[in-house]
């Protein structure tokens, strides 16, 4: 999951690259991530893996790391992080 | 307010717009002592603006364009006073008065609803938490200023009619981080609606543009709209439909002295 989920970032975060090259918890609206990016990560991450995020997760804790968007994609598909 | 055949467009009579007059000339006053230059804007602005402030994405659903021109409408004032700073940087924090005449295509009838209306905006540039202090103390002075005109407010947490299904996360982070603030009060029989909004912009516009704060960071902005014919229904609701009866202090806060 996590290589899916960094290259979803890759791609939309506006980040680009560096993606690949931080740590699952480093901060990624501190690295720039602006919230209209931050928009089209939420609607690919809802495209591969299947879901749609309730009220409830759409939240700036929610998109803030690697980390934590594995978590709520684990917890929303009901899939063990890997 | 005289309705027209276009469903919220209305021509203002006498004394509705001698209240409104009033509230510009009060609204003057009620502006910080740091609000340098005053602005009147026309009713349109170059579409290449909106495209960079990304508003046709954002709201596409609102935006009225002119046909055959590189115009669209005005949608609120502050979006004139952007690129007037393009590319500088801040020596001090700016604060800048406009009234502007906007357009939204509202699809909805209800009262105070307008497509076309006139707004009193108050905008600051400057550094990104004292901006958002600046928000929070111009809505404290102008919830006590409708206080002192007879109109009870209530301060909601409020979010963008951003469109489509993407934005709901851009709706619910804006809630979420309370970068927006409306003062609501009635503006008729069981109706109410915002009246003023306090709106706290981060970085969005100064990225922009390139504007930065002294210290050389991205400026943020923040900004405080009163909706002018809101204000003057809530008003007639509030005091009833002849200004000249209104309480002394109401109309000595309106300055309507002369009749019309």
């Amino acid at each position: 999951m996590q290589a899916q989920v960094r290259g979803i970032l890759q791609e939309h975060s506006g980040l680009g690259d560096v993606i690949q090259d931080i740590g699952i918890y480093e901060n990624l609206w501190a690295l720039g991530m602006t919230s209209l990016a931050s928009v089209q990560v939420m609607l690919a991450l809802e495209s591969t893996f299947g879901f749609e995020f309730p009220e409830s997760k759409l939240r700036h804790a929610t998109f803030s790391s690697i980390h934590s968007i594995m978590g709520c994609v684990s917890e929303l598909t009901a899939s063990p992080v890997q | 307010m005289v309705p027209t055949p276009a469903v919220g467009v209305y021509l203002s009579a006498g004394r509705f717009e001698a209240v409104v007059s009033g509230l510009a000339r009060a609204l003057t006053s009620l502006a910080g002592a740091g609000v340098g230059q005053s602005l009147r804007t026309p009713p349109v602005i170059a579409r290449s603006i909106i495209e960079r402030v990304g508003y046709h994405q954002a709201f596409p659903h609102l935006l009225g364009s002119v046909v055959d021109s590189d115009l669209v409408l005005l949608p609120a004032g502050c979006y004139c006073l952007y690129p007037m700073f393009e590319g500088a940087r801040l020596t001090t924090p700016i604060e800048v008065s406009i009234e502007a005449t906007c357009f939204r295509q509202e699809d909805s009838a209800e009262t105070g609803r307008l497509r076309s209306f006139r707004m009193r905006e108050f905008v600051r540039l400057g550094v990104g938490p004292q901006c958002r202090v600046w928000r929070d103390d111009r809505l404290t002075v102008a919830r006590e200023w409708l206080g002192e005109l007879g109109l009870e407010t209530e301060a909601v947490v409020a979010n963008d009619p951003f469109f489509g299904s993407g934005n709901r996360l851009i709706r619910a982070l804006q809630r979420e981080q309370v970068l927006k603030i409306e003062l609501v009060a009635t503006v008729g029989p069981g109706q109410r609606q915002a009246v003023a909004s306090g709106n706290y912009h981060k970085e969005q516009f100064g990225a922009v543009f390139e504007i930065s704060e002294p210290a050389g960071g991205v400026a943020h902005s923040a900004c405080l709209a009163f909706g002018y014919e809101r204000l003057a229904l809530a008003l007639m609701h509030r005091h009833g439909d002849d200004p000249w009866r209104w309480p002394d202090q109401v109309r000595d806060m309106l300055s309507l002295e002369v009749r019309a």
